[in-house]
């Protein structure tokens, strides 16, 4: 996230996307009795560039489903984000991909490994992801198609947390993905960058776009309204449709 | 959680152009209650034995009444609450 001290001392953070704001009206607004229920949204946030600095504002286009603690979720969620690129209409090459985060419950003790192994590696690392692996590295640091950097390629995959159970969830995930005809590669390198997600993340990329190639990403996000003071609410999330125009 | 044929029908009525619901969780009266909330105007039952058939049972909100129909014929069946 990109946070700086405006003028008068206060400190601003762009918000990176929307799903964080969802989860707060679900709470506010007493919603969390009528679930389970869907989102959807165009509403501004920062997008920031690979190199953590912001770029132009997009007003990216979200769905959240909140409520639904089936795997059965997720699947809804990226069909979605199918018809949606579908209903565009275009012939560009897109690919989809998948990757399982596991519990949430598991991500603490995933941190300290990832730090652990991110400090033995200070020196390879550029002076701003240095100074965030301490805090939240996972997805700056190892995230990326093709080859890692280097110096990421020994680092442990948020995969190897995997509990049998968030195996489970996930081989339910891809199988309905493939019931419904929808092709997908599974990355194991794919992470959403925020603390909150779990389980299920997912991008569709379109070639033509070059490195920023991610049209729509999203992930499943279970602990986020309960971590933020509302009932524990399991919920998927969100194709971001991010840059302007979609191949 | 519905299990496959559900979501590949489901999935299939939409790119027909239909709004649909699928029910996640619950027996079968809260799965209708629930759709009644959201308003629909119709339900598709999967049950084994019918789907076994080729077959669903579709019933209207409106009235209550459902009738088994065939799979190959839900799409026509459909029709009209468009």
């Amino acid at each position: 996230m990109y946070t700086f001290t405006d003028r008068g001392d206060e400190q601003i953070t762009l918000r990176p996307e929307n799903t964080a704001g969802v989860a707060r009206a679900l709470i506010s607004g007493g919603l969390a009795r009528n679930l389970p229920l869907k989102f959807f949204y165009s509403a501004p946030c920062s997008a920031t560039s690979g190199r953590r600095r912001p770029v132009a504002p997009v007003s990216p286009d979200g769905i959240e489903l909140l409520g639904i603690a089936q795997p059965q979720g997720d699947v809804e969620i990226i069909a979605t984000g199918a018809a949606v690129l579908r209903a565009l209409g275009s012939s560009s090459a897109r690919s989809s991909s998948s990757n399982t985060l596991a519990t949430a419950k598991a991500a603490p003790a995933y941190r300290r490994v990832l730090v652990e192994y991110l400090a033995d590696h200070r020196g390879a690392l550029s002076a701003t992801a240095g100074s965030a692996s301490s805090a939240i590295p996972c997805a700056s640091s190892i995230r990326g198609r093709g080859r890692p950097p280097h110096h990421c390629r020994g680092a442990v995959l948020r995969r190897s947390i995997s509990t049998r159970r968030a195996a489970t969830f996930f081989a339910a995930v891809t199988a309905g993905l493939t019931t419904l005809g929808l092709a997908y590669r599974l990355n194991p390198r794919l992470v959403r960058g925020l603390d909150y997600y779990c389980h299920t993340c997912f991008e569709f990329t379109c070639a033509e776009l070059g490195a920023q190639n991610t049209i729509i990403a999203g992930g499943r996000y279970d602990g986020l309204v309960e971590q933020m003071g509302g009932p524990a609410t399991p919920a998927s999330a969100g194709p971001a449709a991010s840059s302007g125009s979609p191949c | 959680m519905p299990p496959a044929p559900a979501a590949a029908l489901a999935e299939e009525l939409r790119r027909g152009g239909l709004p649909v619901e699928l029910g996640f969780s619950g027996n079968l009266g809260k799965r209708l209650k629930r759709a009644n909330k959201l308003n629909a105007a119709a339900a598709v039952l999967l049950g084994d034995d019918e789907l076994a058939q080729g077959a669903v049972t579709l019933r209207d909100l409106d009235s209550g009444a459902q009738e088994v129909v065939p799979l190959s014929a839900l799409t026509e069946r459909l029709a009209r609450y468009r």
